[in-house]
């Protein structure tokens, strides 16, 4: 049996083409499809329902104490209205999963964890709870939407009671819309310099996202499923538990594992830290030997398709394998705006060993062809409220 | 959706989901709707070279949507004429358009006989029924 978002109703009368998806009745996209869809959300915005994922509730005296002590990242440098990415590591240094920690009051986080993994996180968070920590799971009490894209900003303004959160990425607060008290964060998973998630009451969600995607419309803000979440977060870099990150693999393998990772010596002691600074120590010497292979970002140079398990190699010599990659659609910038035109490009993130240099010059197998492409620091780059694709030359034949 | 859009009569179908069209000496080629809505949203498509020789029923090209790759099977021997290069940068218009500008190439030097092979529109929708 799978589980229904609030919003599930409106997706299935709304062209929502709705598959399972960790155990989530979600859809993948709708009329338009995954391609305009994720045009759509780097030109105008788009309407993510994400109510799928899990929110853990974690209130009381020892609150911060008590996640310093498992997450990878350090609470102490949030403030109320201040959120940061984190991991939940093991001993090992290999990653449960990732996650964002919301900070909205002095005493009160919103751990946000993947579907996937919300049973097994809970499961571990309550193996480890210490006194003075009230833990709850508020995944099915509290939905979760995302509004992300240029024209977000604008559109929440227009509907919103209170003033938005102050400009600056992770920034929130408590705010109202309709009537509705909601918590409203400047986060999200598209790589969108502008973004914003919301989150409120289960039982609000359908209201609030149909005032939405009804007010949305006149922008260009249109609703995007799970297919466009995914293209998206490629595109802009961004890890996937199960792919970029997995149980097996050294947290630090991953290179935005940096954001999430605070070693600072006057932290202390938490969870994996012993292992990661073995892996944070091996990446720095350029000896490798606890992280032998990490992540990189590989664009294609030419037509032609790549997906995950894909083989990279450089010049016959094997580097590793995608962990993640699809055909990505891209406006072509007019001046400092998205114009008309689009064009689709190759884009992976790949695990080859961690010796590969940027700029190196790869071939990526993919069924009967191998296609030419680079390894590249990133896809896109923010150019005011909107996110550049950057364009990559033609490769070495 | 209407029937005459799942599978307009005048056209040949085969069991893979391509479909044929006579224009002349072409034969029109693209993907039903059945295969469309089955796929997905198709963002590649690896079309074949001009004067191409292709088999009935031999790989002609490969689709590639958000979930699979899926070959593309010549539905009549022959040349590879045309190709729709519209679908380079647009894809999308075999989910948008599969009998119209979703069209994927024409073949050029086919055997009449081969037809014979494929079936017509009240047939493979009943095909398609059975298999649901």
């Amino acid at each position: 049996m799978t589980a229904q978002t609030p919003i599930h109703d409106w997706h299935a009368t709304h062209g929502g083409k709705l598959v399972d998806f960790a155990g989530w009745r979600l859809p993948v996209s709708y009329g338009d499809g995954v391609i305009a869809e994720h045009l759509a959300t780097r030109k105008h915005g788009g309407l993510f329902d994400i109510s799928h994922m899990g929110r853990f509730s974690v209130r009381g005296p020892q609150a911060q104490a008590w996640l310093a002590s498992l997450l990878t990242n350090d609470p102490g440098k949030l403030n109320p209205g201040r959120a940061q990415y984190t991991l939940i590591s093991n001993q090992a240094g290999r990653p449960l999963d990732d996650a964002f920690l919301y900070q909205q009051k002095p005493e009160q986080y919103l751990l946000v964890v993947n579907a996937s993994n919300h049973d097994k996180d809970l499961l571990w968070l309550q193996e480890h709870l210490g006194g003075g920590v009230e833990l709850e799971d508020h995944s099915s009490r509290l939905a979760m939407l995302a509004v992300q894209g240029p024209d977000s900003e604008k559109l929440l303004a227009s509907l919103l009671a209170e003033p938005l959160p102050p400009a600056g990425r992770n920034h929130g607060g408590f705010n109202r819309l309709g009537g509705v008290e909601m918590y409203v964060s400047r986060t999200g998973y598209t790589g969108e310099p502008v973004s914003f998630e919301l989150f409120l009451p289960w039982e609000e969600a359908e209201a609030v996202w149909d005032k939405l995607a009804v007010s949305g419309a006149p922008l260009g803000v249109v609703p995007v499923g799970l297919g466009a979440r995914d293209t998206l977060r490629l595109e802009a870099g961004l890890p996937l538990y199960g792919h970029e990150y997995r149980k097996d693999r050294p947290i630090m393998a991953m290179p935005t594992a940096k954001f999430g990772v605070d070693l600072n010596p006057e932290r202390g002691d938490f969870q994996g830290r012993a292992a990661l600074e073995a892996q944070a120590q091996a990446l720095a010497s350029g000896q490798y030997g606890e992280v032998p292979r990490r992540v990189f970002a590989v664009a294609g140079l030419a037509k032609g398709m790549m997906r995950e398990g894909s083989e990279v190699l450089a010049g016959g010599r094997p580097l590793g394998e995608l962990t993640s990659g699809t055909m990505i659609p891209a406006w072509q910038f007019a001046g400092d705006a998205p114009g008309e035109e689009h064009y689709n490009r190759p884009l992976g993130l790949a695990l080859l060993a961690s010796n590969t240099q940027m700029g190196q010059e790869v071939e990526i197998n993919y069924r009967k062809h191998a296609l030419p492409g680079r390894v590249v620091k990133s896809f896109t780059r923010p150019l005011g409220r909107y996110l550049e694709p950057i364009q990559f030359d033609g490769g070495a034949k | 959706m209407s029937e005459a859009k799942k599978a307009p009569e005048g056209l040949y179908y085969t069991k893979e989901h391509e479909w044929v069209k006579l224009e002349g000496d072409l034969a029109v080629v693209g993907l039903t709707d059945f295969a469309q809505d089955q796929l997905g949203d198709i963002t590649y498509v690896e079309l074949p070279e001009v004067e191409a020789e292709v088999e009935q029923m031999g790989e002609m090209c490969v689709v590639e949507s958000v979930k699979t790759a899926a070959d593309v099977y010549a539905p009549l021997s022959g040349v590879v004429a045309e190709v729709n290069s519209a679908l380079e940068d647009a894809p999308e218009l075999i989910n948008q358009d599969c009998y119209g500008t979703g069209w994927l190439v024409k073949l050029s030097g086919f055997d009449q006989a081969e037809l014979d092979n494929l079936m017509d529109a009240v047939a493979y929708v009943q095909l398609m029924a059975q298999g649901e």
